[in-house]
């Protein structure tokens, strides 16, 4: 097998992704990621964060007393509670996917160990920004649910989420995409982390949903370079890494025809996340990791 | 070189083409690899290459070598013209012949059979091979030695032989195969050490092998290692065999047989047909159906008293072996036995002893035993019926039964007196010695027993420490008997069991020349005693009841091959023992003949102490004097069971014991022709061969080392390989 190589990354000021994936705490990696993300930029304070007054609202039994206006009591007789905005300005649903497909790699790391570090550096970044950040794995359901919050401990939490093996025998990403549009009951915003090789339809089903929830969506197709070229030296008995299914290929023989489906099959994903109106970003697994940040940022940026 | 089983030599020759075939083709190296999206994947058909050259020629021989060997070895190859065969002069065999002379032996067509193996068996031998014959049941007899065979020439040899096979006669004893082996290999094993020319010693056991044969001396020690076992069985020419025995019953009024079917009888329906003395039939056959490999205990059916006839035997008619379907059984004298009984026939009145008496009787495990009520509540008096020996007497006893108690001391009557008062002692006073008074003791609380004979016959059941305390019985009240010291030492009179007082309890009486009389001193009822309460009160009555009136003759039941001691069971020097066959031998003759037979000198010996063993069943009766009188015991001897459990057994069972066999059944000797037991030779002989050349297992550590090689091999020519990928 060929050994796809980094895309030159000395041009670039950001770091190679396999000196970053070479380090082993996730919560570490994040840090070096945004850091060197971050050099160069404007470090801005923290804004956003106020315990402001939106509204009143009529107290009803059950409130907590503690909120009843009591000067406006004074003034109107009539007892009135005060609503203030959430604490934080950002609420974001990272989704991974931690199917068993995610599990392949050709550089030395595989796509689930890319995909939590963009994951992991998401949550490092948003929660020093104090936005709240929730995490849920999934594969053919949601597995783990990390609730969106901004607190003391959360970080932690998705963090030690994120350590957890790759599972299941299949990967549906429409369950996890309804499972965040319940969960959030504000609009936030998604981040979905898969490989997305499930059919489109299943995949296009879960985001018309968030969508139409009015959740903004930002989609990261991770790949590994071989998925794209397959390049291999002479014929293997491929084991598929969810159904186990096997079978006998030369790549000389199938790499053209593999190549027209697996093209087709991300064209048609990019046209569900452009036609449903969510930010899609294809990214290579030997491809930088702040690249997966900056196109968060912009993203982010279109979307206010 | 020839092969034992030349198929798997086959096998290993086709199977080295094996590694030619892959060594020519190759299929396209594969490894598996995990994969994301397989279902994008377009299948290939696997590619197979063919070489016109091979490639690690060394190697391809190396597996070629190790199938061809690894198969050579199954195949158990040996060669012919190696081995000396048995006529060579160099080699000298001890043979010994073992026959079983057991009684399953008697069947139909089995000596015809043993007296032919024999003779092929010395044929087979050559000059220089020594010989020695040996008959074995339960114990071993020699028929020829072999110093004699040593020294005979060849005519000679031949007449030996005609005349062991003339001698040789099945007996009627179980089988001991087990012991008669041991031994004859264990004479075997000592000659190679004596005579360092013997090069081989064979054991030729000719046998029925019956499932009975007793194999357990083998389980035990090695069989010694140069020892060869050649099994020769001999088969009845109707296979199959059932046989009746006899059956120790609790009760000894009944008659118990069982019948045994051996497991390959086809019979099922058989007739058991009862004798008397004469050998005439007794009553109606009575119909049995025995399934093969079972055996079923019956009871034999009372006989009518009114045919006069007692049943002294029992026949099996249906089976085709008669040599166990016979057997003698005790005769049964007095089935039921009658009690008289003197006093009030109270039977339901607690407080009377009649009372008592019924239950212990009615109790009674060996026999049924009827009371006779000799006194009625109208005052009338039945005389002793002349079939009572043993009479009780609770109350005092009328005049008018005292002539009929004469007589019946004269047929050696027992009267047994629990005397709950003094009229009921007086009332026997004709009977009691001249100087003896009775007077009612005078008991200031109670009274104990406290001096016991236990050497007496009715207490010595009681003499064991565990049941020798009587001191738990209270008597209330009891009689003073009073004896003459002079009287005593007559002999008419002894004391049994006193009271604590010292005066006697029970007293035993002789009347006349062979009546007794038992005198209690005081009734078991509770009003005078708690005697008839006690644990001991049954056992006690019974033992009275059994020594009065035994229920048959001494009847012993033993199996042939026992020793006895005839003198011993007669209490007597002075002793004949008659045989079945009637004839008699005294213990004078039998002394002399042991004598003989042991070659000691020593005239003086033991008679009471001689043995006897008995060889034959039926009936023996062994007559000892002491004085003028005469007393005879009965004693029957059966065939062992096991020798109807005529099954063979299988081969292999020598084999699970360590002992290597090369057996032979020789079931249909007369339809082996010529060239077919020539055959049946050369394989014999191949085997043996094979056996002890034991090529199997050489070619069998070169074809597992040709293995380690080509595998080291290979594996550091996939290394060297993968080196160079690198």
């Amino acid at each position: 097998m060929s050994t796809p190589q980094s895309p030159s990354v000395a041009s670039t000021s950001f770091m190679d992704p396999k000196v970053v994936m070479s380090i082993k705490s996730l919560e570490l990696r994040a840090k070096v990621i945004v850091n060197g993300f971050r050099t160069g930029l404007n470090k801005s304070p923290k804004h956003g964060f106020s315990v402001e007054f939106s509204e009143y609202r009529q107290y009803t039994q059950g409130d907590d007393p503690r909120f009843i206006d009591w000067k406006l009591y004074a003034r109107t007789d009539r007892s009135f509670i005060r609503l203030f905005e959430d604490e934080t300005n950002l609420r974001c649903y990272i989704v991974a996917d931690f199917s068993n497909s995610m599990s392949f790699g050709s550089l030395g790391y595989t796509k689930h160990d890319y995909s939590r570090s963009i994951a992991a550096s998401l949550a490092w970044m948003l929660n020093r920004q104090g936005d709240a950040v929730g995490l849920s794995l999934f594969d053919e359901k949601v597995r783990m649910v990390v609730p969106a919050r901004y607190r003391p401990g959360q970080l932690r939490r998705i963090m030690v989420t994120l350590e957890e093996p790759t599972s299941g025998s299949e990967t549906n990403p429409e369950h996890a995409l309804e499972h965040a549009a319940r969960r959030l009951n504000k609009r936030g915003f998604v981040v979905l982390i898969s490989d997305l090789l499930a059919p489109v339809e299943q995949f296009e089903a879960g985001l018309k949903l968030l969508r139409g929830c009015g959740h903004d969506v930002i989609v990261f197709q991770v790949l590994d370079p071989v998925e794209l070229d397959l390049k291999i030296d002479g014929p293997r008995l491929f084991e598929d890494l969810e159904t186990r299914q096997k079978i006998y290929a030369d790549p000389e023989d199938t790499n053209a025809s593999y190549i027209q489906k697996i093209t087709a099959h991300n064209e048609a994903v990019q046209a569900v996340c452009e036609k449903l109106g969510a930010a899609f970003v294809r990214t290579v697994t030997n491809e930088p990791l702040e690249m997966a940040l900056s196109e968060f940022l912009h993203a982010r940026r279109i979307r206010r | 070189m020839d092969f034992l089983a030349p198929f798997f030599a086959a096998i290993g020759v086709a199977a080295a083409s094996i590694p030619i075939v892959l060594h020519m083709l190759r299929r396209a190296p594969t490894q598996d690899m995990p994969f994301s999206v397989v279902r994008f994947l377009k299948p290939s058909q696997p590619k197979l290459t063919k070489r016109s050259n091979i490639e690690h020629w060394p190697l391809m021989l190396l597996r070629i070598l190790a199938l061809v060997l690894i198969g050579l070895g199954f195949a158990r190859p040996f060669l012919r013209e190696v081995v000396t065969t048995e006529s060579d002069g160099d080699v000298v065999q001890a043979v010994t012949i073992l026959v079983d002379k057991s009684a399953s032996m008697r069947r139909e067509g089995i000596y015809e059979q043993v007296q032919q193996i024999v003779r092929e068996t010395v044929d087979e031998l050559g000059d220089q091979d020594q010989l020695s014959v040996v008959a074995f049941s339960d114990t071993t007899v020699r028929l020829l030695d072999r110093e004699k065979w040593t020294a005979a020439n060849s005519g000679e040899r031949s007449a030996l032989i005609e005349g062991v096979v003339d001698t040789y006669e099945p007996d009627w004893m179980s089988t001991n195969t087990g012991s008669a082996m041991r031994i004859a290999a264990d004479e075997l094993a000592q000659e190679s050490q004596e005579r360092l020319n013997i090069s081989r010693r064979r054991l030729v056991l000719i046998t029925d092998f019956q499932r009975g044969s007793d194999l357990d001396e083998l389980q035990s020690g090695n069989w010694p290692a140069n020892v060869e076992v050649e099994l020769k069985t001999v088969a009845p020419k109707v296979k199959g065999n059932v046989g009746v025995s006899f059956v120790q019953d609790s009760r000894v009024d009944r008659t118990r047989v069982r019948i045994s079917s051996a497991g390959d009888t086809v019979q099922q329906e058989f007739q058991l047909s009862p004798f008397d003395a004469s050998g005439a039939a007794v009553g109606q056959p009575i119909k049995v159906t025995v399934a093969p490999g079972q055996r079923r205990t019956l009871i034999l059916p009372p006989v009518d008293p009114a045919l006069g006839k007692s049943v002294v035997g029992v026949e099996l008619i249906g089976d085709e072996h008669p040599f166990d379907n016979l057997i003698d059984l005790p005769e049964v004298e007095n089935p039921v036995v009658k009690v008289g009984h003197i006093g009030p026939s109270s039977v339901n009145d607690p407080e009377s002893m009649r009372y008592y008496l019924q239950r212990v009787l009615d109790g009674n495990q060996e026999r049924d035993v009827n009371i006779v009520d000799l006194t009625r509540d109208d005052g009338v008096v039945l005389p002793i019926p002349a079939d009572v020996k043993f009479v009780v007497a609770t109350d005092v006893v009328p005049a008018g039964l005292l002539d009929s108690l004469g007589k019946f001391f004269e047929r050696s009557g027992t009267l047994l007196v629990a005397a709950p008062s003094v009229d009921t002692v007086q009332s026997l006073s004709k009977f009691l010695p001249v100087n003896f008074e009775v007077k009612e003791a005078k008991v200031d609380d109670y009274a104990m027993l406290a001096y016991i004979d236990f050497d007496h016959p009715l207490f010595s059941a009681f003499s064991d420490a565990r049941f020798a305390d009587f001191s738990s019985i209270k008597f209330w009240q009891h009689r003073n008997l009073v004896f003459s010291e002079e009287d005593r030492a007559d002999g008419d009179w002894s004391v049994i069991a006193k009271f604590d007082s010292g005066t006697p309890a029970i007293v035993d009486v002789s009347v006349g020349e062979s009546g007794k009389l038992t005198l209690f001193a005081a009734g078991w009822q509770p009003t005078d005693s708690q005697f008839a309460l006690s644990t001991r009160f049954p056992p006690l009555l019974t033992r009275v009841l059994s020594l009065a009136s035994p229920v048959q003759k001494d009847q012993l039941v033993q199996t042939v091959g026992d020793v006895i001691r005839p003198g011993e069971l007669v209490s007597s020097a002075d002793w004949s023992i008659q045989f079945p066959d009637k004839s008699t031998q005294t213990a004078a003759e039998i002394a002399t003949l042991a004598r003989e037979a042991s070659g000691a000198t020593s005239a003086s010996s033991d008679l009471q102490a001689a043995t006897v063993k008995l060889y034959e069943p039926g009936r023996y009766i062994i007559t000892g004097k002491s004085g003028d009188e005469e007393y005879s015991v009965l004693m029957i001897a059966g065939l062992a069971a096991s020798e109807s459990q005529t099954e063979m057994l299988p081969v292999g069972q020598l084999q699970v014991l360590g002992i290597g066999v090369e057996s032979e059944t020789n079931e249909l000797p007369g339809e082996l022709i010529g060239a077919e037991k020539e055959l049946a030779n050369g394989q014999l002989s191949s085997n043996e061969l094979e056996r002890r050349q034991k090529w199997w297992r050489w070619l069998l550590l070169a074809g597992l080392a040709c293995l380690i090689v080509e595998s080291l091999w290979a594996s550091a020519i996939e290394r060297r390989r993968a080196a160079e990928v690198v």
